[in-house]
């Protein structure tokens, strides 16, 4: 075997195998309880014998022949390796099919070694695998390991320079009986396979019945419509609850009295220059008393970045983790199936969707997993289009609180509303899917610490600049005059459609660089509160953030292609901003509050 | 071994498998009953016969002829079929449901 052939780490979906990664490589990564968190691969080294060795976590998939955009990465990078180490990753609770993948694996001639995951699981729901008999009967290696333990991981290391390959042939001769040659010889592949997963199962795995655990029985419950539907209810609501009081805990009470009675008093004073062009970009108004309406990059960039939009992003994360790791999600797309399939998507876009709510960026990213381009295109632009991000959700829960709500529920109706028009009119097919439902486990508070922390980093280190740059950017606008210029020349549209003041416009023009900066920015504008919710709703519909937008291109580009999918996103969000807009100020009058 | 066989029969077959199904139903005798899985009561569980062939990738689940099959539940509105196949819990859709063929002891 030479140095640099690489390791790769291979299954289905929600093995373990990001987490035997981590264990491996001393890397961190996401690990979650629901297939397809892992759409884009990751690299890292591994020390063997002292040597680094490169291994990769592959995305996970079902079989070798790829259902999704996910599945061909997986399966591109099998084929384009050159004399590849696969560790192939088995959920031993569920040997059969992960066998059925191993000899599919095998079959191509690759050198394998297998990781028998989830060993502890198995233990507990009374599964017994003969482990060094399946290694006899297969000619390959085989260790078992629980990842999420470290448990058997350096088995693992020292066993694979052993990787075999194995022929099915050669296999087939090792077994008990020979009953099942006939099906072999007729030549029908995926049936002989399966006989001899059968045959091996028989000879090396045996069952106890044990009593259904707690995990199981609320499993059932949580997916059951009777019982899951008030369930789910109750999650969302609690998430919504959890998400605002604590976002608000921190911003109202420590962020905002450290901002406004000591940071901003002492910055307006001590910074020199007042009057100067420096002063009003960095510091703002002179005369501000409260830190959102100040607007200098020193004042209004650094309380809404750190000290209304981090505790928001942190508190959203935490519940994220908490839904991602115990296995809900999948449950939640079972029972919004049905829902989902009137907009010509399956409740596996739920995963997507969910996400958005953190960052519409790795929603977008996450539409990966959806087979087909109609699919990929309805849900990123609807999601870039109705779903507000966490950042922006924690600053309309500062400002407006009482109306943040409702906000939000408009916005998903539009969703679903524009879904089912979108549906109707973009060609394509919405093929059935069958997705796996994983077992509700226990989020381990190390991988939900390690989870917050990355992406905690990942904010401080590109939303952060992202903030202060916008900031920086409207105020330069202003000082060129070029906020005014835009403001009368939209002035007809924004009073006449959406009856909201010119003075929205630098918000429209801070939405480009970050949406909860242009809600930040609202707050300096003096409006009836119909006109700030309003303002708030097109400052969410309209243009996605530049991040989201980089992403839209990108992933767009393999989704029918850019100009189909970035065009058609303008145009659905061009739409959605005055049909959806313009339906809201109608609500309005009708109400008699607009 | 029999089973085996029509277990083999039904997987060649391609296209019209809805009657091979049957043919391989009532071979069966008449103390068993070919459904389609969608018309199992929840809690029902029955023996795959045939899974459309064009499907593939249903059997790298493990919902393949000749497995138990367990309707776990089923959703209103046309909504998804829960079942329990093989020791895992997985989502069909309705016309997946429907295009699956088992058969269950009277
Ligand atoms: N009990 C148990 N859980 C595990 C084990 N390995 C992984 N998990 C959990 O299974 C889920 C899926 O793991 P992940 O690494 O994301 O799987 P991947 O999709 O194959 O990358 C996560 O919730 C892990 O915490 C294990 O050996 N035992
Ligand atoms: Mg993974």
């Amino acid at each position: 075997m030479s140095q640099s052939a690489s390791v790769l780490l291979m299954g289905h979906p929600n093995v373990g195998k990001s987490a035997l990664f981590n264990r491996l490589a001393g890397a961190s990564i996401a690990e979650s309880n629901y297939p397809g968190t892992t759409v884009e691969y990751t690299k890292s080294q591994l020390r063997l014998n002292n040597e680094p060795v490169p291994i990769i976590d592959v995305p996970g998939t079902f079989s070798l022949e790829p259902k999704d955009r996910a599945e061909s990465v997986a399966i591109g990078f099998l084929e384009s390796e050159v004399n590849p180490t696969v560790v192939c990753v088995i959920d031993a609770t569920r040997i059969e099919r992960g066998l059925n993948l191993v000899l599919e694996i095998l079959d191509r001639g690759y050198e394998v070694v297998i990781a028998l995951n989830m060993w502890d699981e198995a233990r507990r729901k009374g599964v017994d695998i003969d482990a060094d008999m399946l290694a006899d009967r297969l000619g390959v290696p085989v260790v078992q390991t629980v990842a999420t333990e470290g448990d058997g991981v350096d088995d693992l290391r020292s066993i694979l320079d052993r990787a075999n390959s194995s022929s099915l042939a050669s296999i087939t001769d090792r077994l008990p009986s020979k009953v099942h040659d006939d099906s072999i010889i007729t030549g029908d592949e995926p049936a002989a396979r399966w006989d001899i997963v059968d045959t091996i199962v028989e000879s090396v795995v045996t069952y106890q019945e044990t009593d259904p655990s707690l995990s199981d029985q609320l499993g059932q419950l949580t997916i059951a419509p009777k019982t899951g539907l008030p369930f789910a209810i109750a999650v969302l609501y609690g998430v919504w609850a959890f998400f605002s009081s604590v976002a608000g805990f921190f911003t109202d009470g420590y962020f905002v009295p450290l901002f406004d009675d000591h940071w901003l008093p002492w910055i307006q004073s001590a910074f020199p220059a007042e009057g100067s062009w420096l002063y009003f970009l960095l510091v703002g108004d002179p005369t501000a008393v409260n830190s959102f309406e100040a607007f200098g990059v020193l004042t209004s960039g650094l309380f809404v970045a750190v000290g209304v939009v981090l505790p928001a992003i942190l508190a959203l994360y935490l519940v994220l983790a908490l839904l991602e790791d115990s296995g809900y999600i999948a449950r939640l797309a079972v029972l919004l199936d049905a829902a989902f399939h009137r907009i010509g998507l399956h409740g596996y876009a739920i995963v997507p969707m969910v996400l958005s709510f953190g960052c519409n960026v790795p929603g977008v990213a996450a539409t990966r997993t959806l087979e087909t381009n109609k699919q990929r295109f309805l849900t990123m632009t609807l999601l870039s289009v109705f779903i507000p991000c966490g950042a922006q959700l924690g600053v309309m829960l500062s400002l407006i609180p009482q109306y943040a709500g409702y906000i939000l529920l408009y916005l998903l109706v539009g969703f679903f509303v524009f879904g089912a028009v979108l549906n109707r009119i973009v060609p394509g097919s919405a093929p059935e899917v069958a997705v796996d439902i994983p077992p509700l486990r226990r989020p381990r508070l190390a991988n939900v610490i390690m989870k917050l922390s990355v992406r905690i980093r990942g904010f401080m280190m590109s939303a952060v600049p992202f903030v202060l740059a916008g900031v920086g950017i409207v105020n330069l606008l202003y000082l060129g005059g070029a906020v005014d210029w835009l403001a009368t020349v939209f002035q007809p549209v924004l009073s006449g459609w959406f009856g909201v003041p010119e003075e929205t416009v630098p918000a429209l023009i801070a939405g480009f660089m970050r949406k909860d900066l242009a809600i930040a920015q609202l707050s300096a504008v003096s409006m009836s509160p119909f006109q700030t919710v309003m303002s708030v709703v097109m400052v969410s519909i309209y243009f996605p953030c530049v991040a989201t937008f980089a992403m839209l291109i990108k992933e767009g580009r393999t989704s029918g292609g850019i100009i189909r999918a970035v065009g058609g996103a303008l145009a659905t969000l061009v739409a959605a901003l005055f049909i959806w807009g313009g339906l809201l100020r109608v609500i309005g009058i009708i109400l008699g509050v607009a | 071994m029999s089973d085996n066989k029509s277990k083999a029969e039904s997987q060649s077959s391609v296209g019209a498998n809805g009657v091979s199904c049957r043919r391989g139903c009532r071979r069966k005798g008449n103390r068993r009953q070919c459904k389609r899985l969608s018309d199992l009561e929840c809690g029902e569980t029955g023996t795959i016969e045939c899974v459309e062939c064009g499907r593939p990738n249903l059997h790298s689940m493990g919902v393949r002829p000749g497995k138990r099959i367990t309707v776990c539940t089923k959703h209103p509105f046309d909504g998804p079929v829960v079942v329990s196949v093989g020791r895992s819990t997985v989502s069909l859709s309705r016309s997946h449901a429907r295009q699956l063929e088992v058969t269950t002891e009277q």
